[in-house]
């Protein structure tokens, strides 16, 4: 839970970052989405259920500093985080993944 | 995974989702108070990444400095003599006036407010200032330059949405001033903005100032939009497109007006 918790606030840091700091530096205009990449990257390294609440803590603070109804990035990380996982465990062999 | 398939688990994101969907209802309130401690955050990131950005820009244009610095001396020259020029047509358009007894132009009343930063990557912009100030929906957004920046989309207590003219939802109606040839100015997304529905045998020039109309009842008539960029002329199509170069750059601004 603990580790949930700093998931979320950093998330919530980058969420902030990406928001008010990054558009400043739009590559042709494109920002990427941070949160984005750090769920699928967190949900690949630490295949666990803290991720997975981290992800939906991520995915509702997009919702708050989006236009988007509530629930629409939670449902999107939630389903990247398991996704990721997923295809981890079926599909990739790596003896350093327990 | 198999931690998500216990019982107890499903159950416990089942209720977290159903809390999460419920706030739709709520919506308001939960973001006021999200962006109300978020704000401060906000503005250091946004103040930083202005610094940064301006910095890097600096470097990056050092070795065009001396040429510009030609150019606008040039450029500084040409303007003061039109600058005489247009006194002295002012001047005369406020005899004319005087003589005529009209009514001198209403000024904007204006609410000043802070950018806070992008809402999410969306071509939407957040501002200190919300119903509690006095803003209120549909309200036009400028510059201090008078350049358009859009309108307010939503508004919170302390807080307010500005709908960028990139927003695919954006649209407004326009004129190029050199020509006064009119089209509508349409958001495409990712801050790109294209003027449309100008007719094919119109004269249409990159580097044309777009200004708004005000047909559209929202914005008001004569502030800056930007300049034509990319013209796109297609012999099958019945009206050409151009590319719009926003006078408004998102980078550059801090303070921004909101009009009553």
């Amino acid at each position: 839970m603990k580790k949930a918790l700093v998931i979320i606030v950093s998330f919530y840091l980058l969420i902030l970052f990406q928001n008010s700091f990054l558009i400043h530096f739009g590559i042709n205009r494109f920002i990427p989405n941070l949160v984005f990449i750090a769920v699928a990257v967190l949900s690949f390294l630490f295949p666990n259920s803290f991720v997975v609440i981290g992800a939906i803590g991520g995915g509702f603070l997009l919702d708050v500093f989006s236009s988007k109804p509530f629930g629409f990035y939670t449902v999107i990380m939630f389903c990247l985080s398991i996704l990721t996982m997923f295809i981890l465990k079926k599909y990739v062999r790596n003896p350093s993944f327990k | 995974m198999k931690f998500l398939f216990k019982k107890n688990r499903i159950i416990a994101f089942t209720v977290v989702f159903l809390i999460i969907f419920s706030l739709n209802f709520f919506n308001e309130t939960v973001k006021n108070f999200f962006y109300n401690f978020s704000y401060p955050i906000q503005n250091i990131f946004w103040q930083t990444g202005e610094k940064t950005s301006d910095f890097f820009s600096t470097i990056g244009k050092i070795n065009n400095f001396k040429k510009e610095n030609e150019e606008l001396l040039l450029k500084i020259q040409e303007l003061s003599r039109e600058n005489i020029e247009l006194k002295i047509t002012e001047k005369e358009n406020e005899e004319l006036r005087k003589s005529l007894n009209l009514e001198l132009e209403k000024e904007f009343e204006l609410i000043v407010a802070d950018i806070g930063g992008k809402q999410g990557l969306e071509d939407s912009l957040l501002i200190n200032k919300g119903f509690k100030d006095g803003v209120s929906e549909g309200m036009p957004v400028i510059t201090s330059q008078k350049f358009l920046v859009g309108k307010i989309e939503k508004t919170y207590e302390n807080f307010s949405i500005i709908q960028l003219l990139s927003d695919k939802k954006a649209s407004l109606n326009a004129r190029i001033f050199e020509e006064n040839i009119e089209g509508i100015i349409k958001g495409v997304g990712a801050s790109k903005v294209v003027f449309d529905l100008i007719p094919m045998d119109s004269k249409v020039e990159e580097g044309d100032n777009v200004l708004s109309t005000g047909l559209e009842g929202v914005f008001p008539e004569n502030l800056l939009v930007g300049k034509v960029k990319n013209i796109e002329r297609n012999n099958t199509a019945s009206f050409q497109k151009a590319e719009i170069n926003l006078a408004f750059n998102v980078k550059e601004t801090k303070t921004v007006f909101v009009i009553k």
